[in-house]
This record gives structure tokens, sequence and C-alpha cells, in this order.
């Protein structure tokens, strides 16, 4: 105990500046308008709500503007070059966590099938066929909380009562205890070895 | 030696090393218990489990870990510890190769998910469309803090996947196993998958997986089906499965093959509705058959209907009712959970599961857990709970528990 302790105050130790869970908190306009902008000849009115004249020197309104500043959903803006595979924007960052940093973000992301209510029963062939897409959003210390720590005083991935039916289920579907426990599992209770 | 601190100092060496801007997560929880044992002593188990990673602003560099401690302050057991991931991936040349090391928990190269101490190199061609990738490592499978399984494994893999908004995704793997804590059997599984949504009406998701084991000449596991999306609220999934693994391959022998002499088939359906923006219905049922002896077959069934509801108040309840058949017995059940906000700072929840049953033990009876705890958020980071448990079974008429647990969880940028 002492050493958990321990180490979470030398976690708090660390200094971690808490930031804008805005989406827009983190981006940097100075930087995108002095190494993009001008770089790659994208005018503000590509983004913002107004239009050049064709000779460049006149700002004309949107007659189609409303109160917002921009002309497209801010998704449609960052998207155009944060996921075009197209050659011009080849160094815009890709990974979804450029600017979904925190946990409000990343939740607004997050995949539909998630939703569904047999998600976390039924993912496991998800990841089998595109377990690389898993760690866009997730870490693998994340996986590890389900599929890896054990512990005797709760159970965490079955119910309340599951204990004194699991014989019942065992025989109906006896791949299912596969995925994560052997025969030790069994042995260590039945055989009275725990 | 002073396992959990050599682990931390290790992996804040690397995120010193490699410092920059990037994503930082850490969760800490401690479990207590006391309880009354079987020899009338009491215990009090500990478990402290740790775990941190750190992906930068890039992502060509991560690094995870997770480790758990044990120990019993009455003595009653003595102190354990297991670390259950730590490593390290790194771009070696960005947009090309990738290398990871380290124990880890692998989802992206083993056939299967697994805990596996691993050197890995990954290489992107067409524009990351084809990535191809080469391993080593020993897989480790923890089942008590007294057994530490492992295999040696090895393999290739090689996936795919198109450009386009509703993507195809294919991947092949092979992986060669020995498992050297069963007698050093030999497994080479050859694994093929797929996906592919398609856009339209329904907008159906095609998935298959398949495992064979080529050296033992064996079909290890087929699954296949699609997910329907008939409207925006509406969901349905349909998945058919063969499985069959032989009993003396694996790391140790599969439980699968305690109960089954041949190969299992298995159908699957679910259906799900979102009937108002604060209530989603489910309905799930499955139907198994597999060989049980000689020629005797023997079959599983089962189902749950499931509720959620999310009150003006902010009170969440879900109520699933659930039934299970086999030739082990019937069970049937009810689970009723509430979870209620009273503050920023403050959570209840409570819930209830009864099942009853009927077992070819002749035990014929119910079962009840009760539940109710509590939730504070103690500053930003940390939260406690503290939950009190009464349940009633065939094993312990009057049962009753108490839990605490206090969680650290960090979700930052650095």
């Amino acid at each position: 105990m002492k050493l958990s302790m321990a180490f979470i105050i030398f976690l708090l130790g660390f200094n971690l500046r808490a930031f804008a869970s805005d989406m827009t908190g983190g981006y940097n306009h100075e930087m995108h308008l002095q190494k993009v902008f001008k770089v790659n000849s994208i005018e503000c009115s590509h983004c913002h709500n107004f239009n050049l004249d064709p000779k460049g020197k006149e700002v004309k309104l949107n007659q189609a503007a409303t109160a917002s500043v921009l002309k497209m959903p801010l998704k449609e803006i960052c998207h155009e070059c944060h996921r075009s595979e197209i050659a011009r924007y080849k160094d815009a960052p890709k990974t979804c966590f450029t600017c979904h940093k925190t946990m409000e973000n990343i939740k607004r992301i997050k995949p539909t099938n998630h939703e569904n209510i047999s998600w976390k029963t039924t993912h496991s062939i998800e990841a089998r066929v595109q377990g690389e897409s898993c760690l866009n959003c997730h870490m693998t210390s994340q996986c590890s909380k389900c599929h890896l720590e054990r512990n005797d005083i709760e159970m965490r991935n079955h119910p309340k009562n599951f204990r004194f039916f699991h014989s019942v289920q065992a025989r109906g579907q006896p791949q299912r205890c596969d995925a994560c426990h052997t025969k030790t599992f069994c042995v260590n209770c039945h055989l009275g070895k725990n | 030696m002073n396992y959990p601190l050599f682990i931390t100092v290790l992996f804040f060496s690397f995120l010193s090393i490699n410092c920059q801007a990037g994503l930082f997560r850490a969760e800490s929880e401690t479990l207590n218990s006391i309880r009354v044992n079987d020899k009338n002593k009491t215990e009090a188990p500990t478990y402290e489990f740790v775990s941190a990673s750190f992906v930068n602003e890039k992502r060509d560099f991560e690094i995870n870990s997770d480790f758990s401690m044990f120990a019993d302050p009455t003595g009653n057991a003595s102190n354990k510890a297991y670390l259950y991931i730590m490593d390290a991936r790194y771009s070696v040349v960005p947009d090309f190769m990738t290398i990871r090391c380290g124990r880890s928990f692998d989802v992206v190269n083993t056939v299967g998910p697994s805990s596996v101490d691993i050197l890995s190199a990954e290489f992107y061609l067409m524009n990351k469309q084809v990535r191809l990738g080469a391993f080593v490592g020993i897989e480790r499978k923890l089942e008590s803090f007294d057994s530490d399984l492992h295999s040696n494994i090895a393999g290739v893999r090689a996936d795919y996947h198109s450009d386009d908004r509703q993507p195809l995704y294919l991947s092949t793997k092979f992986e060669q196993r020995v498992n050297v804590s069963n007698n050093n059997s030999m497994e080479d599984l050859l694994q093929f998958s797929g996906k592919k949504p398609l856009p339209g009406a329904w907008n159906p998701e095609f998935i298959i997986d398949s495992v064979s084991d080529v050296y033992n000449s064996n079909l290890n596991r087929l699954e296949f089906g699609f997910d329907v999306y008939p409207s925006i609220v509406t969901f349905s999934k349909i998945r058919f499965m063969t499985y069959d693994v032989l009993p003396q391959t694996g790391i140790e022998q599969p439980i699968f093959s305690l109960f089954s002499t041949g190969p299992l088939y298995e159908g699957r359906y679910q259906f799900e509705k979102k009937l108002s923006p604060k209530f989603t219905g489910s309905f799930s049922v499955f139907y198994d058959d597999y060989l049980l002896v000689g020629t005797q077959r023997t079959s599983g069934l089962g189902g749950e209907i499931e509720g959620k509801f999310l009150h003006d108040s902010g009170t969440k309840f879900n109520n699933v009712v659930y039934y299970f058949e086999s030739y082990g017995g019937t069970a049937i059940g009810d689970r009723i959970g509430a979870q209620t906000e009273t503050s920023k700072k403050n959570e209840f929840y409570g819930l209830l599961d009864m099942t009853y049953y009927e077992k070819i033990t002749s035990s014929r009876r119910g079962a009840f857990t009760g539940e109710a705890g509590w939730t504070r958020y103690l500053g930003q980071k940390f939260k406690l709970t503290l939950s009190a448990q009464a349940s009633s079974n065939n094993v312990l008429k009057e049962d009753f528990r108490s839990v605490a647990r206090l969680t650290y969880l960090l979700w930052d940028e650095i």
C-alpha cells in the first residue's frame, strides 16, 4: 500500500496542465497561417465566411452568410486536409487524435457500433479482423483492464450471480470460456486448489 | 527486488527520454475486502492495479504499462506482483516501418488477442493500405498468481484495406506455436478474416473470421455473419460459428474440450431498437449444438431481453431478463440496475441480480445479490467508491461484503 501511495504521489508530481476541452482548444491559427496557408496559397476565404473578388483586392460578404464565421461545418474544414489522401496535404497529420484529444472529444467520434448494447460482449470478431483500427483511439493498457487483470474480490466481466449458474451456460456454450480461461481456472475452485 | 518501483521508474525513464507533447493516460485502482474464510480466519485481500500509457503527437512513439500487486495484511497469503504490460512502439522509418517490443497485449500480430512478450516489426505499403508484419515472442496466460502458462510463438501477417468510405478489410496471419506448458504441443495457426460494409439500404456489414490449425489439420474456428441497420435507430446482428479445438493442443487443455468431443455449431441473433431518445431495447438469442460423446450431440440455448432508460432527472436504469438452458440445467433471472448523479461530486448506484436455477446436481434454488454503492469524486483525478453487497445462494445462506475502490484517473495532454 505504501508503494501504491508513493506511486500516486509520484504521478501527482507531474504538473500536467489542463487544456481546453473544446475541439478548437488545441487549434493553433498562427501556426496554420504561417506554415500551411501561406505555403499552400490558401486564402482566408477558403474557410471563412466571405468572398474575395476575382482580382483578390476586395472582400465581399457572402450573401449566404449566417452567424457562423466559417463557410462549412468545422468538421469538414479540418477533415479536408487531415483526412485527405491528396498529395498536396500529405504532411497534415492524419491521426484522429491530432484534434480529438480529450475524453469528451474522443467520445464525439465513437463509432456507431460501439453504442450497441451487445458491443462489450461481441467486439472480439471486429478486433480479430481489424485490430489495428482499435488502436486509433484506444491504448493497449485499456484492453488489459478487462482482458488481463484478475482479482478474487469482484467479477468484472460476469454478472453477480454468474458464479452460481455458470455450469449451465458452460455446458451450453463451452467455447465462450476459452476466450479468457483455461483448465487451471476451473481446477482452482473445483479441485479445491484455491 | 522492488518490482513495482522498478517498473514505474522504467516507464517514466522512457517517457523522459522521449519527452514530447502527447497524450498521457494513467489509472490506479485499489481494491480491498475484509472477509472470513472457510477456516474461520479473517483475511483482507488487497489488490493494486496500475496502468499508464503515453503516445506522442505524431503517434510514432507509444509506451504502455500495466501491473498489479497483491497483499494480505492479515498474513494469510503471501505478497505477489505481476506485470501485464510493459511495451514500447516506435516508428523507425516514418510511414514505412514500426517496431514494438516488450510485454504487450497484442490485437494486431497474433492470431486472436493475447498477452505476449513480443518483438515485432510492421511495414506499410501503398499509403498504409497494405501492412506486412512479423513477430517472435512468448505468449503468457495468467490464470492465477501461482501459474504462468506460456507458449513460444512466431508469425507473419498481411493486412489490406481499401481506400473508400466503406472500406474492405482483409487480413491473413500465420502463427507457429510451441506450447511449452502443454508438453511442447505444436500448432500452426492460419487465420483469414475480412469485413465489408455496403452502402445503401440497411447498410449491411459482412464479416468473416477463420482460424485453422494446419499442423493438426483442424478447423479451430469459423465465424461469419452480418450486421444490418434497417433505420438509424434499429440494429440487427446475425452470426454463425463453428468451433472445434483439439484437447491436446493449446497453451493448456481448452475448457471446450472438457465438455465437447467434436465440432460445435452456433447461431446468434440480436435485435436492438432505440424506441425513444431515452429508451433503448434489445433482444438476443443463441442456439448451440455440439458433440458430447461418441455420436451423441447436445445443445444449449438462451437469450436476453434488455432495456436501458434515461430518466429526465439524469438517473439511468437498466434491466436484463436472461435465460440459459443446457444439459447442465436451466437458469432464469433478472438484473436491475440504477445509477444517479446527485451532484457533480457524488454518484449513487444500486443493483439487484435475482436468479432461479435448476442444475443436474439436483440443486434447485435461487440466488440473490443486492449491491448499493456511493462514488465520491475527490478533486479532479480521484474517485472513491464504497459499496455494500448482500447475497444468498446455494453456497452461503447469508453473505455480506463491502468493497472499497480508490481509483486515480488521468487522461491528459502533456
